[in-house]
């Protein structure tokens, strides 16, 4: 049996510069990471190349290969998505990688497994493929997390990550096992028609709800969220920003897809699942994060009320509140790489023995930072007022596109929750914007910065112009969104 | 009832007992021989549905590798520090009411869920199809699947070599690079005090240099 | 209620079980996460029973070709785990549950 590699050719591409990095590594004993991170960087964005130049003819044929892989519009706008996520983030995370001494080619070779298990997630149209890509996707990221072995903090962290991840895991493994037995197949396509005809609702139903526990989790949706504020904390700071975003991508694809497509016909069972998570997520994403000390962990709060948002946008069901959901996630993403930009371009240090003191990332450290770099102030602020969701900032258009999907479908109380939420959310984005403006450095904590590479400031700037140029011309990016997944039809 | 009958109550009866056992058990070592149990009780009942090749699979690769890593590690984390005392009576009731309540309900989710009208199970077949069917299926229509879950292995090498792996601890070597990174900061640090003035003690000042000159 | 004749119930049921009791376990536990880890395989263990009934029932392959990949992701996922747990060792000098509090969650 044989078939074209062509579809294939981004996972290729991303497996290719794996070996040649493992290779590298064997003729030339030094453990720098330079020649791993050019070849990571050069394959990332070949493989984004190749995606278009071979696959855009997917967009107008969509298609599935060998029953098992998926190539439409959608899939390619999110592989594209997941790829330009991780080279942003080494670029970011260049100066905080060498400075913590991960600048090794390992680190490398993780951060691509994972973002290949991500381009797997998005392609697959079959549950093996699919949840080995989820694993693939998870288990560098364990590993990542605790990359930095002499911090009791990150070792925990990871440990703690990793026992809820396979456990979460474990339960989506045991879902899956059931809709396997309600439909008798393992394929999304026969799935979606075979839970069309009735079959074994109930054991279908019992399936998708551990499959959708397991899935809260990767989404870091309450009450599935606890990992989030520790392992934001313990982990590189590079790491975290990894996790944010790109993985989520996949999380949000996979619950797209199984919404809109093999198990719709559970529509009802699904939203009532969805706003169940969205509320309490929107809430506690809202009203824990106000507490928080740490930049840190004060994000991945954050991180957990936006998912709350985007639940909102995938539960409507309909044609417009999924592509208000993937529309919510990429600015979610744009916005989120813009405030870890900033954090990694600040002075987090460990002390000799490794342990990381929390120097860098504390909001004390944000003080009067307009005094000290303008520039940096100015980013964050861009990224804060995004996050937050405020006009005319991408941001805002993300939250507005999924509140309206949400009220024309009828969903009138969930709309006020997320727009109470947000209002008190605004809280500690706002703060952070006053610490920076409003207060005068502290003497002890100011450090200096450390030297980052003028193509990471370009770029870093670059996206944080880009909230503010896309959020005015809300429609560039809304239009894409949309056209996209109309083209998709099968998401 | 017959033979197979028994066997899957015999089986099922071991397989839950062993399960309990790897959760009760104090002492690690004695609680992944139960869990070796458990996969080996496994095993039997997949090879009793005809599933020959995935139990010879189970107990090659889960028992023969998984179990002797585990075994591995506990040996490492030295058992002897730790006094496996059962100080977690507390929780162990309200978690089994729970757990037995959490059973009913699957249980029951699952009875009424499963709607097939015949829920009898194929008589496994004598034959050795199974092994050749299986491979393919792997070499054939999931080869994707199949090369998705070497780079999953490799992956795994990587990370565990990564964390686990230390340099030779005792070797005493330099790193031209952070010495070099030192700065004057995080060396020397500047105290401004205030002045202090010596109380003028001519009387016993020379005879303190010539003590310590004679030592 | 499941005759006596081992049906696909029965399997379905024990799989359930083997669910739960690693549930529970998980709950109870409070003397090391070496425990908790056995407890994860259980877990899975319980999801590919389901995998080969199903697959016997169908008289289907794919559910046994699933397993055999879920047994190799446990395998990796095992390792990790274990490479997790040396680092915790290492630092604390104990795998008690009640030391990972670091973090204050």
């Amino acid at each position: 049996m044989t078939f074209s590699l062509i579809p294939f050719l981004p996972e290729l591409t991303l497996l290719a510069a794996l070996v040649l990095i493992l290779l590298a590594t064997t003729v030339s004993p030094s453990r720098d990471g330079t020649v791993a991170y050019g070849v990571t960087q050069l394959a990332l964005w070949v493989a984004v190349a190749l995606l278009w130049l071979t696959q855009a003819r997917y967009i107008v044929n969509p298609r599935i290969v060998e029953g098992v892989v998926l190539r439409n519009s959608s899939t390619l706008l999110m592989q594209s998505a997941a790829l330009i996520g991780l080279s942003l983030a080494l670029l970011y995370g260049r100066a905080s990688l060498i400075r913590q001494k991960l600048w090794q080619p390992e680190t490398f070779l993780l951060f691509l497994c994972s973002t290949l298990g991500v381009v797997v997630v998005i392609g697959a149209y079959h549950f093996v493929p699919l949840y080995l890509g989820l694993e693939l996707m998870a288990l560098p990221l364990y590993a990542m997390v605790a990359l930095r072995k002499d911090d009791a903090m990150s070792v925990e962290a990871g440990l703690k990550y990793f026992f809820l991840g396979a456990l979460a895991s474990g339960f989506m493994l045991y879902g899956i096992s059931l809709i396997y037995g309600a439909t008798g197949s393992l394929g999304l396509a026969a799935v979606g028609s075979l839970a069309m005809s009735g079959a074994s609702h109930g054991l279908l139903l019992l399936g998708l709800f551990f499959l959708v526990s397991g899935l809260a989790f990767k989404l870091s949706a309450v009450p599935f969220h606890m990992w989030a504020p520790d392992v934001y904390r313990g982990a590189p700071t590079v790491v975290a920003l990894f996790i944010s975003t790109v993985p989520k991508l996949a999380a949000v694809v996979l619950l797209l897809r199984l919404m809109s497509g093999p198990l719709s016909p559970l529509l009802v069972y699904w939203q009532g699942m969805l706003a169940f998570l969205a509320v309490l997520s929107m809430i506690v994403g809202a009203v824990a994060a106000i507490a928080q000390t740490n930049l840190k962990r004060m994000l991945a709060y954050s991180t957990i009320g936006h998912m709350g948002y985007l639940l909102l946008g995938a539960l409507v069901g309909t044609q417009d509140g999924f592509g208000a959901a993937v529309f919510y996630i990429l600015t979610y993403v744009l916005s989120n790489l813009v405030a870890f930009g900033v954090l990694l371009s600040m002075n987090e240090t460990s002390d000799e023995s490794g342990a990381t003191l929390s120097r860098g990332s504390d909001l004390e450290d944000f003080r009067g930072l307009y005094k000290r770099s303008p520039i940096r102030a100015a980013l964050m602020t861009l990224a804060m007022l995004s996050l937050a969701g405020v006009p005319p900032l991408l941001g805002f258009y993300g939250k507005f596109a999924v509140i309206a999907a949400a009220l024309m479908n009828g969903f009138i109380w969930l709309s006020v929750v997320a727009i109470l939420t947000s209002v008190i959310a605004a809280y500690y984005y706002l703060r952070v914007i006053r610490l920076m403006f409003f207060s005068s450095p502290d003497e002890e904590r100011a450090s200096e910065f450390p030297c980052i590479g003028v193509v990471a400031r370009v770029v870093l700037v670059l996206n944080g112009v880009a909230l503010l140029v896309l959020g005015l011309f809300p429609s560039a990016l809304l239009d894409l969104t949309v056209q996209a997944l109309a083209w998709a039809r099968v998401l | 009832m017959s033979f197979s009958a028994i066997l899957f109550y015999v089986f099922a009866v071991i397989l839950l007992a062993s399960a309990v056992r790897v959760v009760i058990m104090q002492h690690p070592v004695h609680a992944a021989m139960a869990l070796a149990q458990t996969l080996f009780t496994m095993a039997a009942i997949w090879i009793t549905l005809g599933a020959e090749f995935l139990g010879l699979a189970l107990v090659v690769i889960y028992v023969g590798a998984v179990m002797v890593l585990f075994l591995f590690v506990v040996m490492m984390l030295d058992a002897r520090q730790q006094k496996w005392t059962p100080r977690w009576q507390r929780h162990l009731v309200p978690a089994v009411i729970l757990g037995a309540v959490m059973l009913v309900e699957i249980a029951l989710l699952i009875m009424r869920g499963v709607k097939m009208k015949d829920t009898t199970m194929p008589v496994a077949s004598a034959s050795m199809e199974n092994t050749r069917e299986l491979g393919k299926l792997l070499f054939g229509q999931y080869l994707y699947s199949l090369e998705l879950i070497a780079v999953l292995l490799l992956v795994g090498m990587i990370a565990a070599i990564v964390l686990t792996h230390r340099q030779n601890r005792f070797a005493k070597r330099q790193d031209p690079a952070e010495q070099v990174a030192v700065t004057r900061e995080s060396r020397l640090r500047v105290v401004s005090m205030a002045a202090e003035t010596e109380a003028p003690e001519q009387s016993t000042a020379e005879p303190s240099p010539e003590k310590e000159g004679g030592q | 209620m499941p005759g006596l004749e081992p049906t696909l119930l029965h399997y379905l049921l024990l799989a359930a079980a083997l669910l739960v009791i690693s549930l529970v376990g998980i709950i109870a536990n409070r003397r090391n996460v070496l425990v908790l880890l056995m407890a994860v395989e259980l877990v899975l263990l319980a999801a590919n029973l389901n995998f080969v009934a199903f697959s016997v029932y169908y008289h289907d392959l794919s559910g046994q070709v699933m397993t055999a990949f879920v047994l190799a992701t446990a395998a990796t996922e095992s390792a990790i785990g274990l490479a997790l747990l040396i680092l915790l060792f290492r630092r604390r000098g104990t795998i008690a549950v009640q030391t990972l509090d670091v973090l204050k969650g």
